[in-house]
């Protein structure tokens, strides 16, 4: 029966139990009801088929108590199944601090993994056991979608912004990833791996061979230098011209029009082509030359990964 | 005709037969004759789209199969999705069936405005048309053309998406000539309480068609200029959002799938009552139901995107009100349901295909909950899951829908009966092959298959190959039942009088119906779901009697033109300013999809759009609009020179408006080439991509405009006005006004801020 009504994969992550159990609650729910409404409608069909032509049929036209109850109980069901999604799922959003990161780039047709350390895979994701991942999705030309089965979870990785995803995989393995956004014509090739592995071989893994390779955020440190950026930004909480960059990395700013944004990559990527875009409070506008166009992605990458050690 | 040969008694005439030859059917107002017209058409293009449905099962047979090449199967899932939906299925049920039945079953002669049901049928041809050939031009973007892999300036997206914007057309004619139909031409005693629920779900997709189809319509068209010159608008390289196509595009498309299955819900709630022999439980529950679903399906669109790099605020917003959908749904299954019980219940084919929607329509409900939990869908989105529950939706609700209520009204279109244990057999197969087809398939998307792959991994092959196997049952189930109602069609029996003993006013008339439906307009006095009572069989008696006396009574009669005939005088005026004013909310819909988009890039990139908007010129801005004021004051008194049957004066006045508008196109063209020759065209920045844009837009607009005048000034020198006919001018004033005021709209967006 319950082979009959669930054909999930092998789960990877705690979170891919969770929603297989939600999924099997839902899936048995609707096989209840698609079986009662069948079973009703083909009893009735029997005990009032016709038998002869003249026959006695009821004049029914409503009844509103059941109308209300009809009405009312699957509301109810229905907000139901949305309170358990949606906790399950916004559990599963939420940011862990302090997790490893991976940059993913999706294009045609291919997905290319950057780790912390310098080290770079190509259509195969290595991640560490019980360690919470998250990954940087961006796209180098179409949209495209990163899809993990094993671990009950996509998202879109559409073309001019970040996007992201967080899972903590619980077991060691080799499981699919799949691009799930029609991409053109290899869309169908566009296949990668997830492994998940001990928490030493991933350590084995990240290590980079050669010594004149250096970890993203060294780059970006050096870039800091070479452009100039400290003569108005500290890096130690100091304000000067602009605003300090000491932990700025999902720090919450309030902008000079009063709302507040959480710095993430894209508030940072867009100060750095923009800066005019959104000002924080208190400072001024215009003072800030735009690199739009000055930084190849690599760099502008690299600069955003150090600001992040911040 | 010759009138003296009395005493040859002439054969009964009826709208089949009225007048013969393909023309005369091309050129018909008659809106059973473009029903019909529409069905022929929608048919080919079902089996069409189906038979290329069959090549993608085949492919997918093996995996790694080599039938289709890659390219070739990506083209075809393509081709596929856009036959499916724009020219089979959204037209759907209220072009085919709705055109036919809807004055029929509110007891009018024809719906309001025949000419510009004709008009959609033509549009929908040239759409035809379009898409037809944009088959051969390798189109591979799938049907939901998403930027910005459909932004590389290929010739076949700006084909395709320009059918499916010519379709759109078609379809806001259709809806808007539905809308006024049900408001103003429903006969005596035809209240809103008693109006049969089919009309009543004919009505909410009206509302949607009218609504939802101008935002695609910007859409497409901001897709085409972006293909052509590149607007930037949906193209990340100049700024722009991917997003926003999606946001533009769903907020149609989910709307949509209730354009196709709405009605074939109203079809559901016509067939059970009448094979029940019961009152339809609940009708007023069922109306709020209709009306309901529609309300709340403008509000989901969201839904699609849930995975799409939307805030996680708005996934839970979109999540709750997706669930929401499934109350009306729900309620709607379980009326169906109590009008069986205690019924009188037969089962000849139409009840069987309404049975097995209420059971494939409840699969398809409640698999819809797994998409709309936030949880189960980030693991099923843009999987096989999705497919199976799109088709259980779609094939299982609308087309099965349509195929209940082509078995029912059968008779009273064609006059003959089909062979019914053939129809049954056939109705067996498809359920069967249906069903056989998409259950795998939700295994399959469970399992984590991604839809859209021309190959799959070797684990996925065993459900394929079962859906593969039921494909073709399916297929051949739906040849037979064209094979056995193309025969009845021709060759079938006559059929009698009210073969199922409906109560519906559309059987009171002659099997198949005159020219101009009923011989005079019938008075209403009951509902029609008065079963099971006392007076059943007297009223049943009573239409049958009617039905062959206009069988007796028809005389020849041909299609007319001119000024309508089929309405009093004082309801042509209502009916045609209630049309014009749902018009022009549809072009201010079509004009709302860009300011929004204005407002978003504006917001977004203020420096920009301020430095960029300097180098328009606000004296030459200024004048146009003080000119485009001026043009609508000559309207205003070319209106009034009409209401006081002053002809001259009509002309005069026209003339004047005439020339001022020629005067803003002037000056407009002095803009432009100041434009190119500064090379801001093609646009360099989104600022001006939407200055094209919304510019162009209008100058189009004015330009339909003086096409108007120009045609009511014929009107006037043919002296077609009087001081109680003045509809036209009155209609074309409002026209050219609403012009005027999205201009106004436009010259401080675009040159003061």
């Amino acid at each position: 029966m319950t082979k009959f009504l669930d054909w999930m994969p092998v789960a990877a992550s705690d979170y891919a139990k969770e929603v297989d159990w939600i999924n099997l609650m839902i899936t048995t729910a609707a096989a209840l009801c698609i079986l009662a409404v069948t079973a009703a409608m083909l009893f009735f069909a029997w005990i009032y088929r016709r038998r002869a032509e003249r026959e006695h049929s009821a004049y029914i036209t409503h009844n509103y108590l059941l109308e209300v109850l009809w009405t009312a109980i699957p509301t109810v069901v229905v907000i139901a199944v949305f309170y358990f999604g949606t906790k399950s799922y916004v559990a599963a959003r939420t940011p862990v601090k302090n997790a490893l990161e991976v940059q993913v780039t999706g294009y045609q047709w291919g997905w290319d993994f950057l780790y912390a350390t310098g080290k770079q895979s190509t259509n195969e994701l290595v991640v560490p056991v019980n360690t919470p991942v998250r990954l940087v999705l961006k796209s180098r030309d179409v949209n495209h979608s990163f899809f993990v089965p094993a671990l009950r979870l996509k998202e879109d990785v559409l073309a001019g912004a970040y996007h992201y995803l967080w899972f903590t995989a619980t077991r060691i393995g080799e499981y699919p990833v799949f691009c799930t956004e029609y991409c053109g014509l290899s869309h169908a090739y566009m296949q990668g791996k997830l492994r998940v592995v001990s928490q030493a071989d991933y350590a084995s893994f990240s290590q980079i061979e050669q010594t004149h390779e250096m970890p993203v955020s060294e780059a970006g440190q050096q870039l800091f230098a070479a452009k100039g950026c400290m003569a108005c930004h500290s890096v130690d909480g100091t304000p000067r011209v602009g605003p300090t960059l000491k932990a700025i990395f999902g720090r919450e700013e309030k902008l000079v029009d009063g709302s507040k944004i959480v710095v993430d990559e894209n508030y940072l990527a867009e100060s750095l082509k923009q800066p005019n875009a959104k000002i924080a409070e208190g400072f001024a506008p215009n003072m800030m030359p735009s690199f739009e166009g000055q930084l190849s992605e690599q760099e502008l990458e690299a600069l955003i990964a150090y600001l992040k050690t911040l | 005709m010759n009138e003296n040969t009395a005493n040859e008694p002439s054969p009964p005439l009826n709208y089949l037969t009225a007048e013969r030859g393909i023309w005369s059917w091309w050129m018909s107002t008659d809106h059973k004759r473009i029903g019909l017209m529409y069905l022929g058409s929608m048919i080919f293009f079902f089996f069409l789209g189906g038979f290329i449905a069959l090549a993608i099962r085949s492919q997918l047979f093996r995996a790694g199969s080599t039938l289709l090449a890659p390219q070739s199967y990506n083209v075809a899932f393509t081709i596929h999705g856009v036959i499916m939906i724009f020219l089979f299925i959204v037209p759907g049920v209220p072009a085919t069936l709705g055109n036919f039945l809807l004055p029929l079953m509110i007891g009018a002669k024809d719906v309001a405005f025949p000419r510009m049901n004709r008009l959609s049928y033509w549009i929908y041809a040239l759409g035809a048309l379009f898409a037809f050939g944009a088959l051969f031009m390798g189109v591979d973007t799938g049907w939901t053309f998403y930027a910005p892999y459909s932004i590389q300036n290929r010739w076949g997206v700006v084909t395709m998406t320009l059918a499916a914007f010519v379709l759109g057309f078609s379809s806001i004619l259709t809806g808007l000539n539905f809308l006024v139909t049900i408001h103003k031409l429903r006969c005596p005693g035809m209240s809103w309480n008693r109006l049969p629920l089919f009309v009543w779900t004919l009505y909410a997709t009206a509302i949607l068609q009218v609504v939802a189809t101008p935002v695609i319509g910007i859409t497409l068209l901001l897709l085409i200029l972006e293909n052509l010159f590149g607007v930037g608008v949906f193209n990340p390289a100049m700024g722009g959002d991917p997003v926003l196509f999606q946001h533009f595009f769903w907020f149609y498309s989910h709307p949509v799938v209730y354009i196709m299955i709405l009605p074939s819900m109203g079809i559901i709630s016509e067939i059970v009552p009448v094979f029940s022999r019961k009152p339809i439980f609940g009708y007023k529950a069922l109306v709020a139901a209709s009306i309901g679903i529609a309300v709340i399906s403008v509000l989901v669109w969201g839904h699609h995107m849930f995975v799409a790099g939307m805030s996680d605020a708005a996934r839970i917003a979109f999540s709750l009100l997706t669930f929401l959908v499934a109350v009306p749904t729900a309620v709607k299954v379980f009326n169906w349901l109590s009008t069986m019980y205690k019924g009188s219940i037969s089962f000849e084919s139409p009840m069987l295909y309404a049975m097995a929607f209420i059971f494939l329509f409840m699969i398809a409900g409640t698999s819809g909950i797994h998409l709309a939990t936030l949880a189960t869908d980030a693991h099923y989105h843009d999987t096989y899951f999705v497919v199976a529950h799109f088709h259980y939706t779609i094939q299982g609700g609308a087309v099965i829908g349509l195929y209940a209520g082509l078995h029912f009204w059968f008779p009273l279109i064609f006059g003959r009966v089909y062979n019914e244990k053939l129809a049954r057999l056939a109705f067996w197969m498809v359920f069967i092959g249906f069903n056989g087809t998409f259950l795998p398939q939700f295994a399959l998307g469970m399992e984590g298959m991604p839809r859209r792959y021309f190959t799959y991994p070797a684990e996925f092959e065993p459900l394929h190959q079962v859906s593969t196997v039921f494909a073709f049952l399916n297929g051949t189930g739906y040849s037979l039942v064209l094979l056995n109602l193309l025969y009845a069609a021709f060759r079938g029996k006559r059929s009698p009088a009210n073969p199922w003993g409906s109560l519906g006013l559309e059987w009171s008339t002659s099997l198949p119906p005159p020219h101009d439906n009923f011989e005079r307009i019938p008075v209403v006095e009951d509902w029609s779901y008065g079963y099971a009572q006392p007076q059943t069989a007297v009223r049943l008696k009573q239409m049958e009697e009617a039905s062959r006396a206009a069988q007796l009574h028809q005389g020849p009669q041909t299609p007319h033109e001119g000024p309508p005939r089929h309405m009093q005088p004082e309801q042509a005026y209502d009916a045609a300013k209630l049309g014009m004013w749902i018009f022009l909310g549809t072009e201010i819909l079509l004009f709302g999809g860009l300011f929004c988009a204005y407002i978003i890039y504006r917001l977004a990139n203020l420096e920009l759009f301020a430095t960029a908007s300097r180098h328009l010129s606000w004296p030459l801005g200024t004048l146009n609009t003080v000119i485009l004021l001026t043009s609508s004051y000559f309207m205003a008194r070319a209106v009034s020179r009409a209401r006081s049957g002053d002809n001259d004066g009509i002309i005069r006045c026209l003339d004047l408006t005439l020339l001022c508008a020629l005067a803003f196109l002037v000056i407009k063209g002095f803009e432009y080439a100041a434009k190119f020759e500064h090379h801001l065209f093609p646009p360099p920045n989104i600022y001006f991509g939407l200055y094209f844009a919304t510019t162009g837009l209008h100058a189009l607009h004015v330009l339909c405009g003086m096409g108007v005048i120009v045609w009511l000034r014929g009107l006037a020198e043919n002296e077609r006005f009087s001081k109680t006919y003045f509809t036209p001018v009155e209609m074309g004033g409002l026209y050219w006004h609403l012009v005027d005021v999205i201009w106004i709209y436009l010259f401080p967006l675009l040159y003061l801020i």
